[in-house]
C-alpha cells in the first residue's frame, strides 16, 4: 500500500508518540465512551513505568476504545493484532487507519519481522503495547478463550513487564452500562529464558487475567436501553458466533 | 442572533439524526415487543418528531432520564427548521 492511510498502518511510519492526532482520538473516545457507558478503573496504581505490555481479555469491538478512554493520555497505547490487511476499505477500518496506533498482523500478509520491528519502536518510545491475547472475541464474562501462542513473546523479547488487564461488563452493552477496567500487578519477564519458561509465563499471565474476571456470569436487567450498542462494532462473524453461542 | 440559532440548529440536527438511529435500532433489539408492535414503531419513524418522544415516554423502552430528554431533540430541530422556512427568525 502506498497511500497515506496504508503508510500509517505500516511498521515504519507507525506513530508511537503522543501526537496531536492521538490527543484528538483520546479526547473523542473519552467523551464518547464516558458518555455512553459508566466506566470505572481499578488497579491503575499497578502500572509500572512505561514501556510495558498490556494483556487483556476481549469481549467486544468496543474494548480498545474503552481501554484508551479509561487510561491516561500518556503513555500511548498501541494495539497489536488487527487482522485486516487493507485499512482503506470500510468505515471502521478507515477510522482506525486515520488515527493509527495499531500494528496489523495477518499470518498471510504481514511478516513477523516487520511486526517485531514495529513493536520494538513502541517500546523504545516508552509506549505501551496492548494485546488481546485470545485473538478473537469471547462471549462469556467469566471465561477466557485459549490464548494465542506467544501472547507475551514481545514482552519477553524486549524484557518489559506485562500488566494483566480485564475489561468486565463489555460482553453485553447498553446505555450507561457499568464497565470495569481492572489492572493486576505487573509480571516481570526479564528473567524468562527458554521455551518452557515462556510457556509458564503465558500460563501465569492467563491466570492473572482470569483472577481479575468475575466468578460468575452477570444477571442482565430486563430493560437494556440502546442494547444495539453490544454488536455495533462487532464484525459480522462475531455477531454470528454470539448468536450461535446463545 | 441568526448565526447562533443556525449553530444551535446544526448541533440539534446532528443530535436528531443520532436519536433517530438510536430509536430505530433500539426497537429492533427489543425482544419483548411483538412483531406487529416492532413494525409499527419502526414505520412510525416517518413521524419521528412525534414518535420518538412517544416511544421514549410511553413505549416502555426503559430509557433513563437523559435519553427521554434527548428524545425531544429531533422535534426541536424540526421546529427550528420550520422557523427558518417561514422566516420566523427575521
Amino acid at each position: 500500500m502506498t497511500d497515506d492511510r496504508g503508510r500509517r498502518t505500516g511498521p515504519r511510519n507507525l506513530d508511537v508518540h503522543v501526537t496531536p492526532r492521538y490527543r484528538l482520538e483520546w479526547f473523542l473516545l473519552r467523551m464518547l465512551v464516558g458518555g455512553l457507558f459508566d466506566v470505572r478503573v481499578r488497579g491503575r496504581e499497578h502500572w509500572p513505568k512505561a514501556p510495558f505490555q498490556l494483556v487483556s481479555n476481549h469481549h467486544n469491538g468496543w474494548d480498545p476504545m474503552i481501554l484508551i478512554g479509561a487510561c491516561p493520555l500518556e503513555p500511548r497505547i498501541t494495539w497489536f493484532g488487527p487482522r485486516e490487511a487493507d485499512f482503506s476499505r470500510g468505515f471502521k477500518n478507515r477510522v482506525m487507519a486515520f488515527f493509527g496506533g495499531m500494528i496489523p498482523y495477518s499470518p498471510d500478509g504481514t511478516t513477523m519481522t516487520s511486526a517485531v520491528r514495529a513493536v520494538r519502536r513502541v517500546f523504545e518510545a516508552d509506549g505501551v503495547l496492548g494485546i488481546f491475547a485470545e485473538g478473537r472475541i469471547g462471549f462469556q464474562e467469566s471465561e477466557l478463550l485459549p490464548f494465542e501462542d506467544g501472547a507475551a513473546a514481545f514482552a519477553v523479547a524486549s524484557g518489559v513487564p506485562v500488566v494483566p488487564c480485564a475489561i468486565v461488563g463489555s460482553t453485553d452493552l447498553w446505555f450507561r452500562r457499568r464497565i470495569e477496567v481492572r489492572f493486576g500487578p505487573p509480571i516481570e519477564t526479564d528473567a524468562v529464558r527458554g521455551r518452557e519458561a515462556r510457556a509458564a509465563l503465558d500460563a501465569r499471565i492467563r491466570r492473572a487475567v482470569m483472577d481479575l474476571l468475575p466468578g460468575e456470569e452477570p444477571r442482565l436487567p430486563r430493560r437494556r436501553p440502546l442494547a444495539f450498542l453490544t454488536d455495533l462494532l462487532n464484525g459480522a462473524d462475531d455477531v454470528a458466533r454470539r448468536r450461535a453461542s446463545r | 442572533m441568526l448565526p447562533l440559532i443556525w449553530t444551535l440548529f446544526a448541533v440539534l440536527a446532528v443530535g436528531g439524526f443520532l436519536m433517530i438511529a438510536a430509536y430505530w435500532l433500539d426497537i429492533q433489539d427489543r425482544p419483548d415487543l411483538s412483531v406487529r408492535a416492532r413494525i409499527g414503531w419502526s414505520a412510525g419513524v416517518v413521524l419521528f418528531p412525534l414518535t420518538i418522544p412517544a416511544y421514549a415516554f410511553a413505549g416502555g423502552p426503559g430509557w433513563p432520564a437523559f435519553l427521554r430528554f434527548a428524545s425531544l431533540v429531533p422535534a426541536v430541530a424540526v421546529a427550528l427548521f420550520l422557523g427558518f422556512v417561514f422566516g420566523a427568525f427575521g
